[in-house]
């Protein structure tokens, strides 16, 4: 028997002992199996530098962005309109800083695992695929938030010199926290894939900025393909709540956005047991 | 699902991962198919929740009560350039107007793409947008997507407004599109608010009786007695009079003013505090606007005035005026700066070089725009659009060409005529478009810097330190 299938016995067989330990804790999807996952994996985050390297890196650029684009508001938009010349211009430079840190968070999470040889273990577990994707999931945004978080200091520290309109700031950190949201799923199906971590990261980049590139030439479609292109761009729908905008299509496209991603990866991780996949 | 571990041979197992593949496949895109179904289904509900201050991105009240009273279809074509990130805002508000109303049908259409229909429809310049209603047409420009709603009123609107300008003492052209002497982008601006334009000469045949306002341009020759006694009729019956005159111009079109307490003093206003950067002492901002008057409040920004005189209110309310008319209201809405002056000095207007002297010059802040309503005196309480209204500013430079696009230039230049004619609808929608977010302010140089340290270098900093603690205690102490 191939190795393959020998790895496709083990797992079955994990599965069969996971089966019987599930129905033995319980039925049914549980929320506080899912935390142990979660407070696991963010124990797991915490005890290695990357993190924090990490976020430091993304606050280094969006600390720059602030910065830059401040500049910019006071000396070529004459302090006028804080929204527009302002948030605006900020909200979408920080985006491009979670490309390009976001990606480095998820790519850890199946295929560190997989790399070590814990994710046998882990499926051994009394746990189903969804409390292992929800806790894994969650510690990620977590540390997305806490990142997110951080940025905090620049509207304060401005709000300390000048008072603004806080409702429009809102509705861009929402906008920021549904965009983060969806490139960790995308990022967690992408790592769900891999066996290296390295690959992880990239493909996931590779494949966030394809949802980005998707409508940047629009010479080569048609109006109503552009229309199309463009209601499937990342990127594009963030647009909105950096004006300070709430628009239910574009929340509802992030929410399914992140659960077809989610949905792929509990379909990627099922996958093993008939592929022979670790 | 958990599904069985499979332990059959390997053709049949080979086989039976295909068929996995294949359902997995299935389920992907019939799941990504639901998604989108229930994505274009939402989307179409245009639910949006605008939190910005003055719900700049949402229609306006304004907005909504003009397309819902369309009663005829109106056609937008909107010819842009797609890479440009401009027209998106414009899509935005089209996609709302044609939400909210049937009548309201678009099309956003690339001119590079479209190059057949955009010379059909006389398009040459990336942006334009054509309107179209009951055989009308009006295009503006995508830079200034704040006019489609007036826009739309204008070619869905049956009435005709005139709007005539005095002739024959020197005026102003409005029909001269001189970069700098001319006055047609005026005009464009008060044809797209659907005015008609008309010359009139007060001498050959009076004030037309569709007259909605009469505006003096800056007459330079006197009026004649005739022409004057004709004026004053048409201010008896209510009339609506705009009288934009010029320093030493048309004096006895002055003179006849000031019986109705309109002074339009002779000196020229100087404000060196205000004036443009580096600029001349005669060409200066406003500073001073008054908030209770739609004309001024309207403005986006403060006026810029080339060579103005003084024009000040000598009648208080109540006082007697021809025609048995009194004084309803007044109010100076539009003065320059407490450290200017009106100077008497001969050589101010002709060196621009001038110094106040008590004595010999009028201490500012001096009024350049005024407006008085009458009332008759058997009447006095009748709605101030139905009363005598004479406006009176002191430079006719700020409808200019040159200087019609400075600052808040426009909108006086279009609220003016928008307030004396009735259109009040107008006048929302210009305030609603230039109220501010929030009023401008300064952050210093080292403010800024505090910014870029704290947020890009201690914030960091912070995160690497810890970082290496905890790679060293993983690395000795683990």
């Amino acid at each position: 028997m191939s190795n393959a299938a020998g790895t496709l016995e083990v797992a079955g067989g994990a599965t069969e002992s996971r089966r019987a330990a599930i129905r033995a804790a319980g039925t049914g999807f549980s929320v506080g199996r899912m935390l142990a996952v979660t407070r696991k994996e963010l124990r797991s985050y915490f005890a290695f530098p990357l993190v924090y390297v990490l976020s430091g890196v993304f606050l280094v650029l969006a600390g720059y962005y602030a910065y830059t684009d401040l500049v910019f508001f006071v000396t070529i938009a004459f302090a006028r309109d804080i929204i527009q010349n302002y948030w605006q211009l900020l909200f979408s430079d920080i985006r491009l800083c979670l490309l390009l840190t976001l990606p480095f968070i998820t790519m850890r999470l199946f295929a560190e695992e997989r790399k070590l040889g814990t994710i046998e273990l882990l499926y051994t577990y009394p746990l189903r695929d969804g409390e292992i994707l929800g806790g894994k999931y969650l510690a990620s945004v977590a540390i997305f938030i806490m990142m997110l978080a951080l940025t905090m200091l620049y509207p304060v520290y401005i709000y300390s010199i000048h008072s603004f309109p806080l409702f429009p700031l809102s509705a861009g950190y929402l906008g920021l926290l549904l965009l983060g949201c969806a490139f960790i799923a995308c990022g967690v199906f992408i790592s769900s894939l891999c066996e290296s971590q390295v690959m992880a990261g990239m493909g996931t980049i590779t494949l966030l900025l394809f949802f980005w590139i998707l409508n940047w030439n629009e010479a080569a479609f048609t109006n109503s393909w552009l229309a199309l292109l463009r209601a499937f761009s990342l990127f594009d729908q963030f647009g909105s709540f950096a004006k300070g905008v709430i628009d239910l299509d574009h929340v509802t496209y992030f929410v399914f956005f992140i659960v077809f991603f989610l949905f792929l990866t509990q379909r990627s991780m099922e996958a093993r047991k008939w592929t022979g996949r670790r | 699902m958990d599904r069985p571990a499979l332990k059959n041979s390997p053709t049949a197992e080979r086989r039976s991962i295909w068929l996995n593949y294949a359902v997995l496949l299935y389920t992907a895109i019939a799941f990504a198919a639901v998604l989108f179904v229930a994505n274009a289904i939402i989307s179409t509900g245009n639910i949006r929740w605008d939190l910005t201050p003055s719900k700049r991105f949402s229609l306006s009240e304004f907005d909504k009560r003009v397309l819902g009273g369309l009663t005829h279809n109106v056609k937008v074509m909107a010819f842009v350039r797609t890479e440009d990130p401009a027209y998106l805002d414009l899509a935005d508000l089209l996609f709302q107007a044609a939400a909210f109303t049937p009548r309201l049908t678009y099309q956003v259409i690339d001119v590079n793409k479209a190059p057949g229909l955009s010379r059909e429809y006389g398009v040459s310049s990336y942006g334009e947008v054509v309107v179209e209603s009951q055989g009308r047409r009006r295009d503006f420009d995508n830079a200034r997507s704040d006019e489609l709603i007036p826009a739309i009123l204008q070619v869905s609107s049956a009435a005709n407004k005139h709007i005539y300008f005095t002739i024959g003492h020197g005026e102003r052209d409005l029909f001269n599109s001189d970069r700098t002497l001319g006055y047609s982008q005026w005009r464009g601006l008060l044809e797209q608010n659907n005015y008609q334009i008309d010359n009139v000469s007060l001498f050959a045949s009076g004030v037309p009786e569709d007259a909605r306002v009469v505006v003096s341009l800056g007459p330079r020759k006197d009026f004649l007695p005739e022409e004057l006694a004709a004026l004053a009729r048409y201010l008896d019956h209510g009339g609506h009079y705009i009288a934009i005159i010029d320093p030493y111009g048309s004096p006895a079109l002055v003179e006849f003013l000031k019986k109705y307490y309109l002074d339009f003093i002779p000196q020229v206003v100087v404000d060196p505090a205000y004036r443009l950067t580096a600029g001349e002492i005669l060409t200066t901002q406003i500073p001073l606007r008054s908030e209770e008057n739609p004309m001024s409040r309207s403005m986006s920004a403060p006026a810029v005035f080339s060579l103005g005189r003084g024009v000040m209110i000598t009648g208080a309310v109540g006082a007697s005026a021809p025609d048995d008319l009194r004084i309803a209201q007044e109010d100076k809405f539009l003065s320059s700066s407490h450290e200017s002056w009106a100077s008497n000095d001969p050589n101010a207007l002709t060196t621009g070089i001038t110094e106040y002297q008590a004595g010999r010059d009028i201490k500012g802040p001096i009024p350049v725009a005024s407006e008085i309503d009458f009332a008759p005196a058997s009447n006095p309480h009748i709605p101030v659009q139905q009363m005598t209204r004479l406006v009176g500013i002191g430079s006719s430079a700020f409808a200019s060409n040159q200087f019609i696009e400075m600052l808040g230039n426009r909108d006086l230049a279009v609220s003016l005529i928008n307030e004396l004619a009735g259109d009040e609808m107008l006048i929302a929608s210009r305030e609603r478009l230039n109220k501010n977010e929030t009023a401008a302010f300064y952050i210093n140089d080292q403010e800024a810097r505090h910014m870029l340290i704290f947020g890009s270098v201690v914030e960091p900093a912070i995160l690497f330190l810890i970082a290496i603690t905890v790679m060293v205690r993983r690395r000795f102490f683990a």
